[in-house]
């Protein structure tokens, strides 16, 4: 399997939600809705305060408890990657893949009613183009690759930084990577 | 965002559409149609989403607008567009947008706009000008105009005998800051800010909140600065991002910076922390400021800005540690407190003993590029300048002070008698500015307009002249000073909506009924930008296909270290001691002054921006409007607890002349002062034509009703202002 | 202090409750699949254990009544999808790691299952219906054809509807328990619970709607022995969530003191276990008709709220949680957001 991961650096990311924007300009995503959102986190009082920001989406996880739960197999992973799809033409609109999510990365693309989530760009991907919020962040805090690659600046990052994932708890085993 | 989606907005806020349910069940997804899509067509211009200029590039896909991404090729940007930028079709499909001339009619005793042709527009707007140069001279025609296509109505107004032209860049914004420079280094810091931060090994940050502030290669430059692990320090009395991204966050008392200035600064000379052999070939007044400074220590400082000495001392030897790779920034919304010349002159004074200007991590020099003006007679001289005005208050005020004209409007006898405005929302822009132009709207002969949307400001028009968008349009190149020399050309990459014109076609043909051809003899404005690109070398259809152009560097980015180095002042040198200041019978060193305390229960007022938002011009763009539809007022939890207000609560904010602002919802956070309260400048809006914006949220501009203004250059004060709060009942 | 705030907007089903996963459709299929599969148990055993003459409510009418209320799960179900037109997309694979993909094809097996049961029981349990089938002009023949034929497939139909009951009857807790990222549902006891709630409503409706007391009190005292495996299920289910990891203990705060927890102790733990508990317990020697049908109908709400309860519980608990700053509300405006929509 060809593992794709995103790295974002928490210490330059300065919350602005371009990346938001831009996906949602790119994939045309409906109003209202958002493939990928922004955390603002604080921790302390003041004046002793840390903030951080953390762009999130789907994690693509290596075990995409999504794909599992799905009834007609819509919802799959992409060319033999980690990369999660929805195939809109199969989707039922049961949900089942929203309930099997545990960072409710999913939405119902209304009004149409299929299920829509962060494809990792996969049409970009594809052509060998980074994702759009990755190539459109201003503080440059982001990054795409495989991470099974040392050579990668991916690989490099989580080589040589102390990062973190969201939730590994649940087992799925997600791909999105933040930088401490 | 979906294009229907563009269309259903129309639809919806136009009265009500119908959306089949089941409709497209066999569509594929998005990214499913787009790995079979084709390339998009992509076109180039510059965004105008803020005054930043970068170079952007439209994609259309089969016929469809799809995105604008930045161009790679474009320093300003590079290939990245901000929140905004990226949301630049929201602009051009915003369903309120103006798209037709309006003309304000009297009827059945009301006021009320109606619809006009183009003809009609414009012949009213220049037989008014044509009878007021007639009454009174031409002279008495003043403008206020903002942006790339301010150029096009300077121009007009220029040619038709008036210099009368204020941009709220200066009194509103960067006047203080570039006048306070310009008296140090006889040069103020451009736009682009010329700060080098990503050489830098030290950023100090006096307030200039980036990453909210959200000027594209300058957050990227920043980011660059916390990559190489360069010291960030903030002087910001609200955890601002960049106060979380610095090891040094100094929560300073509002209004006391010029206090830490000073002890820095006496940090500096006591402790001898500056490069003497610099000092002594490159400035004038050192003897005077090392006498002045003594008294004022860091502990001085303490009792001011509450920032204790220790940490004072600690980052200005920071500071020096790494001087000259020591970015002093000098902010840019400089306008605080009615001493703010003397402030940014702090900066300049501690920068340049630090040694910053022309060195590497510190200031770079800019360069721009020489282009030509294309062939118009000269302007007439006007009878009248804007000096006459201005100076008298404000003498050293060194470009028109939009406040001096409008309280000159507002007055019972006016010079200026009509008022043309271009881009600029004054209601929301100039504090107090609604009802001085509501006094000014019963003497002017006239106030046209020209907006893109029906902002606060055309609500005080007589004529509406409506400007098409920046993606449907040519504007002059831009062309600023730079550290890489370069040109951007903005053309139109999308048909023009409606009946909503270019500026440059307005310009023109207002100059035409003006009898003022000669000033306009092209026939399409794309001909001038050939004309001059010719002359640089280029063509217009070749920046069609580049966006941007690059010319080589004549001077390098840095002074050479060890060189004595050449200033545009009067001794050409940095005069930390200033001749023109104390000639003109001000303090030729910074002094501190105390502000007003805020009154029991009040809380600072302290505003600024959003990254979702820029000014008060984005807040109905429906794309932007996803990402922040509402401004939040920040409390500290100790505030919100004394008034007993709860997260996310909707309360009204009452000013200390007992203004009340519009409902805002209430954000509980640590990240600010407790004596002070945060809310992002531009929301509050009251023009009804805006129909996602009307009404969301509280406009700091009608709370900032105390304004001093700079002795110096006349900027308006605006953050001497406090606030209580309004509880209100539970919707 | 640690505030965790979204930056941006987020309109989805974690944020904005109209935008639920599962809302009233799902709880409904839920209830009427466990309420079926209940019948079917209790059909398939009467017919099996030769009781048909001491429970012919049971034996004859249940797989009637049972096919009506699967169909009209199997509406609602319908209706919570929203893309809709691709329902049969449903039939084209089974997808073996998705519960709901084995549930469909489950379904398709419980009806050929339930339909002969229920023309099965036609002739006795019906006998107008049947007569009037019978009757018709070209077809009647067919139909007593149909009917004969039924009648032999009694025996093999009653077995099978017993395990198919059974396996309906589980899968209900199985499909949520089946979801890790909902740490409410994610435990093994959901689909012992269901099924037994499944069963007890079953029983429940023999108690209602059978016209023999024998039937009535027979079926009472199942769905007496029943509440109280319920009860233990439900007891296990909370400890076990207790005692479990940080996000099982948040999640069953839910019932204790979060915003499930009214509705559970106030409706579910009275109507639908304590009260019929009593009641049932109190006719164990003779059944009466008014106690025993106001015992029937709490337990069959009581098992409504049940997968109200459940159904909300799992949506409202996770493993993430995201808080607006900004009132997503106003999204509305944009004409995207769907209008609110009932939820428990
Ligand atoms: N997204 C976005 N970005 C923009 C713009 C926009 O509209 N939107 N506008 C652009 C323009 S034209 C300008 S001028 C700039 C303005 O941006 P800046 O130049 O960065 O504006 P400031 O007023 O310096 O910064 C506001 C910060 O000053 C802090 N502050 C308030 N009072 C005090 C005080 O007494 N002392 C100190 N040290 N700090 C204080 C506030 O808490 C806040 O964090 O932004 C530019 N960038
Ligand atoms: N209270 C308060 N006042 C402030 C500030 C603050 O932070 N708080 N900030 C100050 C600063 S730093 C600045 S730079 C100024 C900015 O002041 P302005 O330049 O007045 O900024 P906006 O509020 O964006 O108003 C711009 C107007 O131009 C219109 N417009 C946008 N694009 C176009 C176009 O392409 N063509 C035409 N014809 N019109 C267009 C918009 O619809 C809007 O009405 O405000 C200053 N005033
Ligand atoms: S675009 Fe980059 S800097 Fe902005 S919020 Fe996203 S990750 Fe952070
Ligand atoms: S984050 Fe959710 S949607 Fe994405 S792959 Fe993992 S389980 Fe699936
Ligand atoms: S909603 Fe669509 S993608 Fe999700 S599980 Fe159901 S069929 Fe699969
Ligand atoms: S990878 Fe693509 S689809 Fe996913 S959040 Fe980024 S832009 Fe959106
Ligand atoms: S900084 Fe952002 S809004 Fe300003 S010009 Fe650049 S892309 Fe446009
Ligand atoms: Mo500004």
């Amino acid at each position: 399997m060809t593992r794709y991961a995103m790295v974002i650096d928490t210490k330059t990311c300065v919350g602005c939600t371009d990346c938001v924007d831009a996906c949602r300009m790119e994939n045309d995503v409906p109003a209202g809705l958002c493939y990928d959102w922004v955390v603002e986190a604080t921790s302390g009082t003041y004046p002793d305060l840390s903030t951080e920001f953390r762009s999130e989406r789907c994690n693509h996880c290596s075990h995409p408890t999504c794909v599992e739960a799905c009834p007609t197999g819509a919802s799959q992973t992409w060319n033999a990657s980690n990369i999660v799809v929805v195939d809109a033409t199969i989707c039922t609109g049961c949900k089942a893949c929203i309930a099997a999510c545990p960072y409710d990365a999913r939405l119902i693309m209304m009004p149409d009613g299929y299920i829509g989530k962060c494809t990792f760009c996969v049409q970009r991907v594809a052509k060998g183009l980074d994702p759009a919020c990755v190539s459109v962040c201003p503080a440059r805090a982001m990054y795409f690759g495989l991470p099974d690659d040392p050579g990668s600046e991916v690989g490099r990052l989580l080589a040589t930084r102390d990062w973190y994932t969201l939730a590994p708890e649940t087992g799925n085993q997600p791909n999105v990577y933040y930088l401490r | 965002m979906q294009r229907r989606d563009f269309l259903k907005l129309s639809a919806t806020l136009g009265g009500g559409a119908l959306l089949g349910p089941l409709a497209g069940c066999a569509r594929e997804a998005a990214w499913q149609r787009m790995m079979q899509a084709g390339p998009a067509k992509v076109s180039r211009t510059v965004c105008n989403m803020c005054f930043w200029s970068c170079a952007a590039e439209m994609h259309v896909q089969d016929g469809t607008p799809w995105k604008i991404t930045g161009n790679p090729d474009d320093p300003h940007c590079a290939g990245r567009l901000c929140t905004r930028g990226t949301a630049g079709l929201g602009a051009y499909y915003d369903p309120n947008r103006l798209v037709k001339p309006l003309l304000r009619v009297n009827r059945g005793g009301g006021q009320e706009f109606s619809v006009v042709r183009w003809d009609d527009a414009l012949d009213f707007t220049a037989g008014k000008l044509q009878k007021l140069a007639a009454e009174h001279g031409p002279d008495r025609v003043a403008a206020m105009v903002h942006g790339a296509g301010a150029a096009h109505f300077a121009h007009l107004l220029r040619a038709f005998g008036t210099d009368a032209l204020a941009e709220p860049a200066f009194a509103q914004c960067r006047g203080p800051r570039d006048t306070g420079f310009f008296l140090t280094f006889g040069q103020g810091i451009s736009s682009p800010e010329q700060t080098d931060m990503e050489n830098a090994r030290c950023v100090v940050l006096i307030g200039a909140h980036i990453g909210e502030n959200l000027h594209n290669s300058q957050v990227r430059s920043f980011a660059d600065a916390i990559r190489n692990d360069a010291t960030i320090i903030t002087v910001d009395p609200r955890f601002s991002v960049a106060a979380g991204k610095a090891r040094h966050w100094l929560p300073i008392k509002p209004g006391t910076d010029i206090a830490l200035l000073l002890g820095w600064i006496n940090v500096i000379i006591s402790e001898r922390l500056y490069d003497p052999g610099h000092v002594a070939r490159n400035t004038l007044g050192f003897a005077e400021l090392a006498g002045y400074i003594a008294p004022f220590t860091p502990e001085w400082a303490y009792g001011e800005t509450g920032i204790e000495a220790a940490r004072i001392r600690e980052t200005a030897r920071i500071m020096a540690l790494h001087a000259p790779a020591t970015v002093v920034h000098p902010g840019r919304h400089a306008v605080w407190w009615g001493d703010d010349t003397q402030r940014a002159r702090a900066m300049a004074i501690l920068a340049g003993l630090l040694g910053v200007w022309g060195a590497k991590g510190g200031y770079y020099l800019a360069e721009r590029v020489a282009v030509p003006d294309y062939p118009t007679p000269a302007y007439p001289v006007p009878k009248s300048s804007w000096r006459d005005l201005t100076l008298k208050q404000f003498p050293l005020a060194g470009a028109p002070v939009t406040n001096v004209l409008l309280d000159d409007m507002a007055s019972d006898a006016p010079h200026y008698r009509a008022l043309l405005v271009y881009s600029t929302n004054l209601p929301m822009t100039m504090p107090n500015a609604p009802a001085q132009l509501a006094r000014a709207a019963q003497k002017l002969d006239l106030i046209a307009v020209s907006d893109v949307q029906p902002s606060e400001m055309t609500g005080f028009a007589d004529v509406v002249l409506p400007e098409c968008t920046y993606l449907e349009r040519y504007d002059a190149l831009r062309n600023e000073d730079e550290r890489d020399p370069c040109i951007a050309l903005r053309a139109p990459t999308l048909p023009v909506l409606g009946e909503s014109k270019p500026g440059w076609w307005i310009a023109k043909q207002l100059a035409e009924r003006l009898g003022l051809h000669a000033y306009f003899p092209w026939g399409d404005y794309s001909q001038v930008l050939d004309w001059q690109l010719q002359r640089l070398g280029s063509s217009l259809s070749e920046m069609a296909q580049v966006g941007v152009k690059h010319f080589a560097r004549q001077t390098p980015p840095y002074f050479t270290p060890g060189a004595p180095q050449e200033f545009k002042t009067p001794s050409g040198k940095i005069e930390l001691y200033s001749e023109t200041l104390a000639a003109a019978g001000f303090d030729p060193l910074p002094r501190y002054t105390r502000h007003a305390e805020r009154p029991e229960g009040f809380y600072h007022l302290n505003y600024g921006r959003a990254p979702q938002h820029s000014f008060s011009r984005t807040q109905n763009n429906p794309v932007l409007y996803q990402l922040m539809p509402e401004n939040l007022v920040w409390l500290h939890p100790l505030a919100a607890t004394a008034f007993d207000i709860k997260d996310g609560a909707y309360i009204r904010l009452v000013n200390q002349d007992g203004v009340v602002s519009n409902k805002v919802r209430v954000r509980v956070t640590e990240r600010t002062r407790p004596d002070s309260v945060w809310l992002v400048h531009g929301f509050g809006h009251t023009a009804q034509g805006l129909e996602l914006a009307y009404g969301r949220g509280a406009a700091d501009s009608s709370l900032i009703t105390r304004v001093p203004c700079d002795p110096i250059m006349g900027g308006t004060a605006m953050r001497g202002n406090f606030v209580t709060f309004r509880k209100e009942a539970a919707a | 202090m640690h505030e965790e705030l979204l930056a941006s907007v987020m309109a989805n089903p974690s944020v904005v409750p109209q935008m639920a996963i599962w809302g009233w459709q799902i709880a409904v299929y839920l209830f009427l699949g466990g309420f079926t599969a209940g019948l079917m148990v209790f059909s398939g055993w009467t017919v099996l254990s030769g009781r048909e003459e001491q429970a012919p409510f049971a034996a004859r009418r249940a797989p009637m009544v049972a096919f009506i209320a699967l169909s009209l799960g199997m509406t609602t179900l319908f209706l919570d999808l929203s893309h809709k037109l691709n329902v049969w997309r449903f039939y084209t694979t089974l997808h073996v790691t998705s519960p709901m993909s084995w549930g469909s094809w489950v379904l398709v097996l419980v009806f050929p299952a339930l339909i002969v049961a229920a023309l099965d029981g036609l002739p006795l349990g019906f006998p107008g219906l049947a007569a009037r089938l019978t009757g018709l002009p070209k077809l009647g023949k067919w139909a007593g054809g149909l009917l004969g034929l039924c009648r032999r497939l009694r025996g093999p139909a009653a077995l099978l509807n017993v395990a198919l009951g059974m396996a309906l009857g589980i899968y209900t807790g199985i499909l949520l328990s089946s979801f890790n990222a909902r740490p409410f549902w994610h435990s093994a006891l959901l689909g012992p619970l269901f099924l037994v709630s499944g069963l007890s409503t079953g029983a429940a409706m023999m108690v209602l709607a059978s016209p023999k007391a024998g039937e009535r009190h027979m079926f009472g005292r199942i769905d007496l022995g029943l509440i109280v495996l319920e009860s233990a299920i439900l007891g296990l289910y909370m400890s076990d969530m207790l005692t479990g990891d940080l996000v099982q203990q948040q999640a069953v705060g839910f019932l204790l003191g979060g915003a499930g927890a009214r509705l559970f102790w106030l409706g579910f733990v009275p109507l639908g276990l304590g009260v019929p508990l009593l009641l049932e317990a109190a006719m164990w020697r003779r059944s009466l008709l008014i106690p025993g049908a106001l015992a029937a109908l709490m337990v069959l709400s009581g098992g409504f709220l049940l997968r109200g309860i459940v159904i909300a519980g799992g949506q409202e608990t996770g493993w993430v949680t995201l808080q607006n700053q900004f009132n997503p509300a106003l999204l509305g405006q944009l004409g995207a957001i769907p209008a609110p929509d009932p939820r428990f």
